[in-house]
């Protein structure tokens, strides 16, 4: 489940200045915070899940997402269902009425389930949004597009570091797992989600001293490569915002614009 | 009660020990990883018990695939690999995990616990066994490293070479039937070449079977009977070790080198058999079989 890999592609979202992609993405998930309306909400998703067919990532990365969250949105549901007071009630108390204490607790309600629901959407779309422009931008244009847009060099570095370490990361995780699976832990294979879950903090120990032993020696090697000794910087590979960029914003202005008339009107 | 357990579990390991001869059976095993490459291409190949065996080739021959299958961390996608008497497929990695030990590539990402002692435990408490009979593995594995001292110290705060021991430890204290190392060796001093190669030496000269893949040809000359090579995924060369270094010039297709001593040896070879027609020595291994060889020539 890579979440931030490139992939090779030429379509339109991967020929677009890396500018008009993190512009639409920070608008985008704005929006997504804003909308209420849930036909809005799924208009929403139904674009991002266009978009991904049209770029021609892999759906089957898309598929794992929604397999690995749905978990977390039935407990979603459910929680905000319990406590979120409403008119209509789903189901009604588990707990009878005259227990002590905590008589009358456990019931569901309309209002609380369809919130759960909207929080959920929202996850799903963001979500499935940030890999529409990691997946689409090799890294380092993402980080020139940031700097372009006024962002220390130093910081944009940094970030993308940051997202560089994560399939790092995954394939160190993958290694310790299979460790422990070498040493007869069942968990990672027939393990029950609980279980699963329950194992997953012990992974922290090697991965943690695993980066701190790598930032350390990242650190020397930029430190004897004078990183940040010129303020001003130039690049061999530079980016221009052409007509088809500015095109493309055009109409997501208009899209945003759609979706939140739509928002407040429906 | 407790004794009887370990014993039924003794008979239990005994069965498939009786069942084959050979510890590993690999059968036209072709391999391609999810992203479409091809790492193994109809692989071969039959393991005795307690043979050991070297196993070379560059970086990228697909030594690390061809063990991750044998261990069944990778399933092949064709063929069929048998351990110990059962196939692959159809067993899980903890299962297998009895019968086959096996160290990955990198020691230093295969320790998680917070002490040496927990380390070389995590894997007989996975087994479910009493709390002394843990104990008593634990001890042995570690005794068998040389790290009893260290028990309490913490994995990555130790040196290189011990950290290896840990992992190895383990492993060990599985006790598993066959135990295969994935470059053990990369990065150790001399000392501890010597010492992890020892405890492999040791593992087998207990009747059990060894593979050992490294990129140090000295350690596969001095130590293994049996020597495969890989090249791109496919069996370059498998044979007695001897006859295996006996051919530079297959070797080098794979950018592999024979030991100076041997190509030392190989000199002096020559060199003889000019000098004295119809004698041939053998290929020298070692710096030992050299000498031997240097006195013998000298002989009339
Ligand atoms: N997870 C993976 N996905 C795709 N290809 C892989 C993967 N792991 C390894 N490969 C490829 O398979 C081939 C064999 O890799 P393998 O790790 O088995 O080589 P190796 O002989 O162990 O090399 P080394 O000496 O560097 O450890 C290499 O070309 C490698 O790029
Ligand atoms: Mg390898």
């Amino acid at each position: 489940m890579s979440v931030v890999q490139y992939v090779e592609g030429n379509s339109l979202l991967h020929r677009l200045d890396p500018r008009a992609k993190i512009i639409m993405l920070t608008i985008l998930t704005i929006i997504i915070f804003i909308v209420e309306n849930f036909l809005m909400i799924g208009a929403i998703l139904l674009t991002i899940l266009l978009l991904w067919w049209s770029a021609r990532l892999p759906m089957k990365t898309l598929a794992s997402y929604f397999k690995f969250l749905t978990g977390l949105f039935v407990f979603i549901i459910v929680i905000q269902g319990l406590f979120y007071s409403g008119e209509v009630i789903l189901v009604q108390p588990l707990i009878p009425r005259w227990v002590p204490l905590i008589g009358g607790l456990g019931k569901i309600s309309l209002d609380g389930a369809l919130f759960g629901i909207l929080i959920s959407a929202r996850i799903i779309c963001l979500i499935c949004l940030l890999p529409l422009v990691t997946m689409t931008t090799p890294i380092h244009f993402f980080a020139l597009g940031l700097t372009k847009m006024g962002l220390s060099y130093q910081i944009a570095y940094t970030m993308t570091t940051a997202l560089n370490t994560i399939p790092v990361l995954q394939n160190e995780a993958s290694v310790v797992m299979d460790a422990q699976k070498l040493r007869a832990f069942r968990v990672f294979e027939e393990g029950s989600f609980v279980q699963k879950l329950k194992a997953y903090p012990a992974l922290a120990v090697p991965l943690v001293i695993g980066a701190m032993r790598r930032a350390q020696l990242m650190g020397v090697a930029m430190d004897s490569r004078a990183f940040g000794a010129l303020k001003r910087r130039t690049y061999v590979e530079d980016i221009i915002m052409k007509p088809q960029d500015y095109a493309v914003l055009a109409v997501f202005a208009v899209y945003c614009a759609a979706v939140l008339v739509g928002n407040f009107m429906l | 009660m407790k004794e009887s357990r370990v014993k039924s579990e003794q008979r239990e390991r005994q069965v498939p020990a009786g069942g084959s001869e050979y510890a590993i059976e690999i059968n036209n095993l072709t391999f391609t990883y999810p992203g479409g490459f091809t790492a193994l291409k109809e692989i071969n190949l039959k393991v005795k018990r307690n043979e050991f065996v070297g196993i070379i080739g560059q970086n990228g021959a697909g030594k690390s695939t061809l063990l991750k299958n044998i261990t069944g961390l990778l399933k092949p996608t064709k063929g069929d690999v048998i351990v110990v008497g059962v196939n692959t497929k159809d067993s899980t990695v903890a299962d297998l995990a009895t019968r086959v030990g096996f160290v990955l590539q990198n020691p230093d990402r295969q320790l998680f616990a917070p002490t040496v002692e927990e380390e070389v435990s995590f894997g007989p408490k996975n087994l479910k066994l009493p709390a002394d009979e843990i104990k008593q593995r634990v001890q042995e594995a570690l005794g068998y490293v040389g790290l009893l001292e260290q028990k309490d110290a913490f994995p990555p705060a130790l040196s290189k070479g011990d950290r290896a021991k840990v992992v190895i430890a383990s492993v060990l204290a599985m006790r598993p039937e066959v135990i295969i190392l994935d470059e053990p060796t990369t990065g150790q001093d001399f000392r501890g070449c010597h010492q992890i190669m020892g405890i492999a030496s040791r593992f087998h000269e207990a009747g059990h079977t060894v593979l050992v893949v490294t990129h140090h040809m000295a350690l596969v000359t001095e130590y293994t009977q049996r020597t495969i090579v890989l090249c791109n995924g496919t069996v370059l060369m498998d044979g007695e070790t001897r006859e295996v270094f006996s051919h530079p010039e297959m070797l080098r297709q794979t950018f592999i080198v024979p030991p100076q001593i041997t190509q030392a040896g190989t000199d002096l070879k020559e060199a003889l058999m000019a000098a004295r027609r119809g004698w041939t020595p053998r290929t020298v291994l070692t710096v030992k079989e050299l000498g031997e060889d240097i006195v013998a020539a000298m002989k009339p």
